[in-house]
């Protein structure tokens, strides 16, 4: 498989926070990917410094082995990047149609942009054919399942390589979630790759091929999903203590005195070797950053 | 004017002692500095009787005064608390034609007649206050525009409003003027009109260094933090609106009096607009910066009114200055001396040659006279020896005014803060036996007289401050609820947030709220503190419903709290930020920060004293007078947790303490967590940090979309399955055996 | 009824007016959410542009056409020179901006074509048209007129073309409208650029039944300030509504005659009027304002 997104050791900052510390992954043409772990664990920022919105102060981003770091969300949208922003992201005041139609801003000029347009609409209104019966009511009014209906379907108007979505079931009732699902696993199967952010563990991890766990900014783990099902460091990634030997002694550490303090890692909760190849890979010499 | 150098002069000693270790070899000595502040003063003095003062010279510089009073009533409104206004002209007009009706009609003579002109600005200051309640930010500038305008089109066209003002008006009255100062003469009414200026700066200044300034300060900085701290944000907003109005319409008065007759042609919209320019241009939030905008704008009237090429461009040249000010420039002038003094320093082995000579003169004058003057002047040249200022002064003086006085006469007239200003070792005490009582951490100095005189273990950090076990019933039952809400539901539009919930703290508990994103845990912190309010359910703080109270009312019941994007205020210190969260303790009002009263200095000698303590505490010091903005991330969340403190709290929730900061910073705030607890503050706590808050918390309460999923001791909660299938989503696929779960 | 009539033509002119202006407030304001304080200094100084191209024989309609181009031209400048760079540090900022932009606009037009009240040239041929007792001239007339067309204009630009679709979606939501593949500052900037091309054709019409003064005319700004609030700032069509109520104030003054009397009536209703809504409305900007800060 070809590589279609490398990240490779980016810091983020947000002012004088750093949100991310030296993060690497990738995605494979046609994959379909997850990044998990608590909130707060840069999963989030991950995404968007993939789709433009962030740059990164070091590190690099490649799409096709091309430096992208840094390179305005707008632009990015041609080279077949599209983001769902977590919350949906909708222009309210639009109506559904123009939701989409600005979906397809970037190929509106395209040859023969008039049918890929009734074409692409087609087919979106065939996967949610409620967003059909409501194309000309504006999108705020629609409810939370419906806004996200939208939200994923106007992602896919550019047609993109690489989708990535954050929290698709935020604030969804379970049917919806799966039903959502679903479609995203027919959109990869017809090709595009998908990054995923996802609270919904197990739902993330039962859709896609391979995971990552981050934690505080960097990447705790990398598995196959199918690996990652059962793994109890998973459950510690996000619980801390609870659900993993650790729990007596990170309390007692804790209390007794700053000693610890220069030894940050052993408080970290995943200290086992399953660790161990993730931390390597964040820590791998940086390229020469863009 | 003296106080123009006020603010610079402040600056130049942070950087003062950096400075001198370049050892220039020509410098003023202090008698030598202090002849050449009499020069200035004498000159400033002598100024309208000085043989080459034209007279149009000595009309700019009265339009000066004006300027200046105008642009002092605009610093305090925008640049200290934050509310634009564009209709300022609207208060100053207001003021001018009241004056004249009180001089025409009841023949009030002139110093009298000011308070009329002053009375008649706050008049409409104070309404427009009101409609600054209810509106903010863009929709306050037009309210404010569309103020101006209506004076501009309606009040200054009536003829009942206007007409005493259109005919010269003699400012002698009647019965109250002071006799042998015609006041009409322009010699005479430089002084007026100067010592007018003076007088505001000086109360301005006594205001800006008080509570008062500081709850300015905060409500500009964020209204949310400035309610978590009782400060009352719309009696604050009106405070300032009278204030600027009142100063606005003295200077109406002074406008009045100094062209003895007005048009409306002196109050429209645009005037509004420049005299904003004015106040930009002085850096918006600076006094000194006001009188040297006056002073620039003055300079060009003249320069523009002598120089026939430049006829007609006296305006575009305000415009430009403006323009320039604002995009390239914002500090404005008040920010010159700052950037300007490292370049001069460079500059120095040019000048320095040249001023040689006249330095060394005016130093051995100076010192002559020292002698001269007698017994006291080994006293007073050896008060500041040049080598060690003490760097501790950085502390605000109350009145800049008072401590320039005082350093002019050597101390012989004493500035008032002055027992503050040196950083005294303070005597907090070991933990005494018995549980601490936050009393003694943030207590009146006549408390800490009790404690331990010469102890060495005189300020310790609070890390190395050996905690007492915090006595508590074991059944929670019997514990004293500090803080409960009951049946709580929040609705925002069609979602509901929050859907009958309850909980409680205990005394001397730390209670920790957890759940997925977007459960509903910051809702309910904000309907506990205020922010939204429930569309069912009841809150109740130490057993008193609060359910509809404002947020200050709740602070001021002691509850405190961060915030979960920091809520400092930027523009402030550490040691400013945290000396706003003493405004509930301080008890004196705003006459009396205007008028220094002793019992207002020994307020504001205690809260500092309150701040110092705290900040020993939790070993703010190396930060302690560094501007918030520059400070790196997690000290901030030290700070915030530290302003918390200081308000005494005996409550203190706190909105993800621990995202952002990194593994040693998250083990000092646990740290620091059990410290307050330590102190018999209950702690309520939202964190994502599911091992951090297990750690700390005594008890648990799991939130899942906008319920109660499960609550109790921390050790068990973390460990149930519900929860665990909360957080990592199982409940989508057994969401019914989670809900039996319970 | 004749009443009812002359009221109606006396506000006729103003409402035109005032709506074409508060259209462009509107607009400049979802894109930027910026209220712009020299809106009526970007109608005014097309407005002598065009006077003074006309006078020196360029056809009017001509010179009417470069004018609105110049007032497209002048909302681009204000933009990128007073607005935008100050967005990083607030939207108060942001307004003290276009505060100076106006200043620099009235006091350098006052420089170049002087301080004083001069004749504008007409746009249309000059006639009265009778209407029962009342009159109504025909440049009255066209203003209506234009603004119908300008709202029109505007609301197919903004409803049917794909550049009205990228600039509506950009003042809605700046993130996901890049996220899309619009730049949004480009759509910022052509936002403003339609407001200063209608602020141009407001100013040019209006000064052709008024007067031409670089103060005057750039404060007639305000009146349609109180039309967009009234309206909500949102929406073009309660733009248009703020301005028939605001253009009726104003008409109601003159038609009645005790209030005629009294100076500044007109002013003072409209205040009043703007204060009362500003108030009536302000709980809801508060508080959203409050949850932002969160």
């Amino acid at each position: 498989m070809t590589r279609l997104l490398e990240v490779e050791g980016i810091d983020v900052f947000y002012g004088s926070v750093q949100a991310l510390r030296g993060v690497s992954l990738f995605v494979d043409a046609g994959e379909m990917v997850a990044l998990l772990g608590a909130n707060g664990a840069g999963k989030t920022t991950t995404l968007r410094t993939v789709s433009g919105l962030l740059s990164p102060s070091a590190g690099s981003v490649r799409l096709d082995g091309v430096e992208i770091g840094g390179v305005p969300a707008h632009r990015l949208v041609r080279q077949g990047i599209a983001h769902l922003p977590e919350g949906r992201d909708l222009f309210p005041s639009l109506t559904v149609e123009e939701n989409l139609r600005y979906g397809f801003w970037t190929r509106r000029r395209a040859a023969g942009a008039q049918a890929a347009w009734q074409a692409r609409l087609d087919e979106v209104y065939g996967w949610f054919p409620r967003l059909g019966e409501r194309r000309s009511q504006a999108a705020g009014t629609l409810s939370g399942g419906e806004q996200q209906m939208l939200g994923v379907a106007r992602a896919l108007m550019s047609s993109p390589r690489l989708l990535i979505v954050d929290e698709l079931s935020l604030g969804l009732a379970p049917l919806i979630v799966e039903q959502l699902f679903s479609i995203l696993r027919s959109v990869n199967e017809a090709g595009t790759a998908v990054l995923l952010v996802e609270q919904f563990v197990h739902m993330a991890l039962a859709n896609t091929n391979r995971a990552y766990v981050l934690g505080k900014g960097e990447v705790r783990m990398e598995k196959p999903s199918a690996e990652l099902l059962d793994d109890p460091e998973l459950v510690a990634s996000y619980m801390g203590s609870s659900g993993s030997s650790s729990n007596g002694s990170a309390a007692s550490s804790n209390g007794s005195n700053g000693s610890n303090g220069s030894h940050p890692s052993q408080a970290a909760p995943p200290s086992t070797p399953s660790s161990g190849p993730a931390r390597t890979r964040a820590r791998r010499p940086r390229s020469t950053s863009a | 004017m003296s106080a123009a150098a006020v603010s610079p002069r402040r600056t130049e000693r942070v950087t003062g002692s950096a400075a001198s270790t370049e050892a220039p070899t020509v410098r003023l000595s202090v008698a030598g500095r202090r002849l050449g502040l009499v020069g200035v003063l004498a000159f400033v003095l002598a100024f309208p009787y000085l043989p080459f003062v034209p007279f149009s010279v000595l009309g700019n510089a009265n339009v000066a005064a004006q300027y200046a009073l105008v642009s002092i009533s605009l610093v305090v409104l925008v640049g200290w608390v934050g509310q634009i206004s564009l209709g300022h002209a609207g208060m100053v007009g207001v003021g001018a034609y009241v004056t004249g009706m009180a001089m025409g009609g009841l023949h009030v003579g002139f110093p009298v007649s000011l308070l009329w002109g002053a009375a008649g600005g706050m008049a409409v200051a104070v309404p427009l206050g009101v409609v600054a309640l209810r509106v903010r930010g863009l929709y306050l500038a037009v309210a404010t525009l569309i103020f101006s305008w209506i004076g501009q089109e309606f009040l200054f066209r009536q003829e009942w409003f206007t007409k005493h003002s259109s005919i010269q008006v003699s400012p002698v009255g009647k019965w109250d003027t002071i006799p042998y100062f015609p006041w009409d003469d322009r010699k005479v009414f430089y002084y007026a009109a100067w010592a007018t200026v003076v007088l505001a700066i000086y109360l301005m200044a006594n205001l800006r260094d008080s509570k008062t300034g500081r709850s300015f300060f905060a409500v500009r900085g964020s209204e949310v933090a400035a309610a978590s701290l009782g400060i009352d944000v719309m009696r604050t907003k009106l405070a300032a609106f009278a204030v600027s109005g009142l100063l606005a319409g003295a200077a109406g008065s002074l406008i009045l009096v100094g062209q003895q007759t007005v048009t409306p042609d002196a109050f429209t919209v645009e005037r509004s607009l420049f005299f904003l320019a004015v106040a930009v241009v002085g850096g918006l939030s600076s006094l000194g910066g006001s009188v040297a905008a006056a002073f620039v704008f003055a300079f060009l009237n003249e320069a523009f009114f002598r120089v026939k090429a430049f006829e007609g461009y006296l305006t575009v040249a305000s415009a430009a200055l403006l323009a320039i000010v604002l995009l390239l420039y914002r500090g404005g002038l008040a920010q010159v001396p700052a950037d300007l003094a490292p370049r001069l320093r460079r500059l120095r082995v040019f000048v320095d040659p040249v001023l040689a000579p006249v330095v060394s003169w005016t130093n051995r004058l100076g010192d002559g006279l020292a002698r001269w003057v007698g017994a006291h002047a080994n006293r007073l040249r050896g008060r500041l020896p040049s080598g060690e200022r003490p760097t501790e002064v950085v502390i605000q003086s109350p009145s800049a005014l008072l401590a320039l006085l005082s350093r002019l006469t050597g101390g012989r007239i004493k500035a008032p803060r002055a027992v503050v200003r040196t950083e005294a070792p303070l005597d907090l005490g070991p933990p005494k036996d018995e549980e601490p009582e936050l009393a003694s951490i943030v207590s009146l100095p006549m408390n800490r007289q009790s404690a331990e005189p010469g102890s060495v273990a005189s300020v310790l950090p609070f890390n190395q401050v050996e905690r007492k076990p915090v006595v508590m019933a074991a059944d929670r039952d019997e514990r004293r609820v500090v803080l409960a809400a009951e049946g709580i539901t929040v609705r925002f539009g069609g979602l509901v947030a929050n859907e009958d919930v309850s909980l409680k703290v205990c005394e001397g508990e730390v209670v920790g709220l957890i759940g997925p994103n977007g459960a509903g845990k910051t809702t309910l912190f904000n309907a506990i503190a205020g922010l939204n309010e429930p569309a069912a359910g009841r809150i109740e703080l130490f057993g008193q419903d609060v359910t509809g109270l404002p947020v200050h009312h709740r602070a001021l019941l002691g509850v405190g709290r961060t915030f979960q994007a920091i809520q400092l205020f930027a523009q402030l210190s550490v040691f400013d930020n945290l000396l706003v969260a003493t405004h509930q303790h301080n008890p004196t009002g705003m006459l009396a920060h205007l008028a220094v009263t002793p019992a207002s200095l020994a307020a504001e000698a205690e809260a500092r004293q309150t701040v110092q303590r705290v900040i020993r505490l939790l070993d703010l010091r190396d930060v302690a007078h560094r501007r918030v903005a520059d400070l790196p991330f997690g000290v901030l969340r030290m700070v915030e947790v530290a302003r918390a403190l200081v308000t005494g709290a005996k409550v203190i929730m706190l909105d993800e303490p621990a995202s952002g900061l990194d593994n040693n910073e998250t083990d000092r705030l646990v740290e620091l967590i059990r410290f307050i607890r330590s102190l018999g503050v209950s702690i309520l706590l939202i964190e994502h940090d599911v091992k951090m808050v297990t750690n700390v918390s005594d008890h648990l309460y799991v939130l899942d979309r906008g319920r109660l999923l499960a609550e109790g001791p921390a050790f068990l909660v973390a460990q149930d399955e519900a929860v665990v299938a909360a957080y990592l989503g199982r409940a989508v696929e057994h969401g019914a055996a989670a809900e039996a779960g319970r | 009824m004749s009443s009812l009539v002359r009221l109606l033509l006396l506000s006729l002119p103003n409402i035109g007016a005032y709506a074409i202006f508060a259209i462009g407030i509107v607009v400049i304001f979802r894109a930027s959410k910026v209220l712009n304080v020299a809106h009526g200094a970007m109608a005014m100084v097309p407005a002598y542009l065009v006077t003074w191209m006309n006078k020196g024989g360029v056809p009017i309609a001509v010179a009417f056409v470069l004018g609105v181009l110049s007032g497209g031209l002048l909302g681009l400048v204000v933009e990128r020179l007073f607005v935008r760079p100050l967005r990083q540090v607030s939207v108060t900022a942001q307004t003290v901006g276009t505060v100076a932009a106006l200043g620099l606009m009235v006091a350098l037009a006052g420089k170049v074509w002087g301080t004083g009240t001069e004749k504008a040239a007409a746009v249309f041929p000059d006639h009265v048209l009778r209407v029962g007792s009342s009159s109504l001239r025909t440049g009255q007339l066209g203003l209506f007129l234009v603004m119908l067309a300008v709202a029109g204009g505007l609301t197919a630009l903004l409803q049917l073309t794909d550049i009205g679709l990228a600039m509506r979606g950009a003042a809605d939501n700046r993130r996901a409208a890049s996220l899309m593949g619009v730049d949004p500052d480009v759509a910022i900037s052509g936002a403003w650029v339609l407001g200063g091309a209608t602020a141009a054709v407001a100013g040019i019409l209006l000064a052709a039944i008024t007067n031409l003064n670089p103060l005057t005319l750039s404060l007639q700004a305000i009146p349609a300030f109180v039309a967009a609030l009234i309206g909500g700032l949102g929406s073009l069509f309660g733009a248009v509504v703020g301005a028939a109520i605001v253009g009726g104030t104003t008409g109601l003054v003159p038609a009645i005659a005790s209030l005629q009397q009294v100076q500044g009536m007109q002013q003072l209703l409209l205040g009043l009027v703007a204060l009362a809504v500003m108030a009536m409305r302000g709980e809801r900007y508060v508080a959203t304002d409050v949850r932002n800060g969160l």
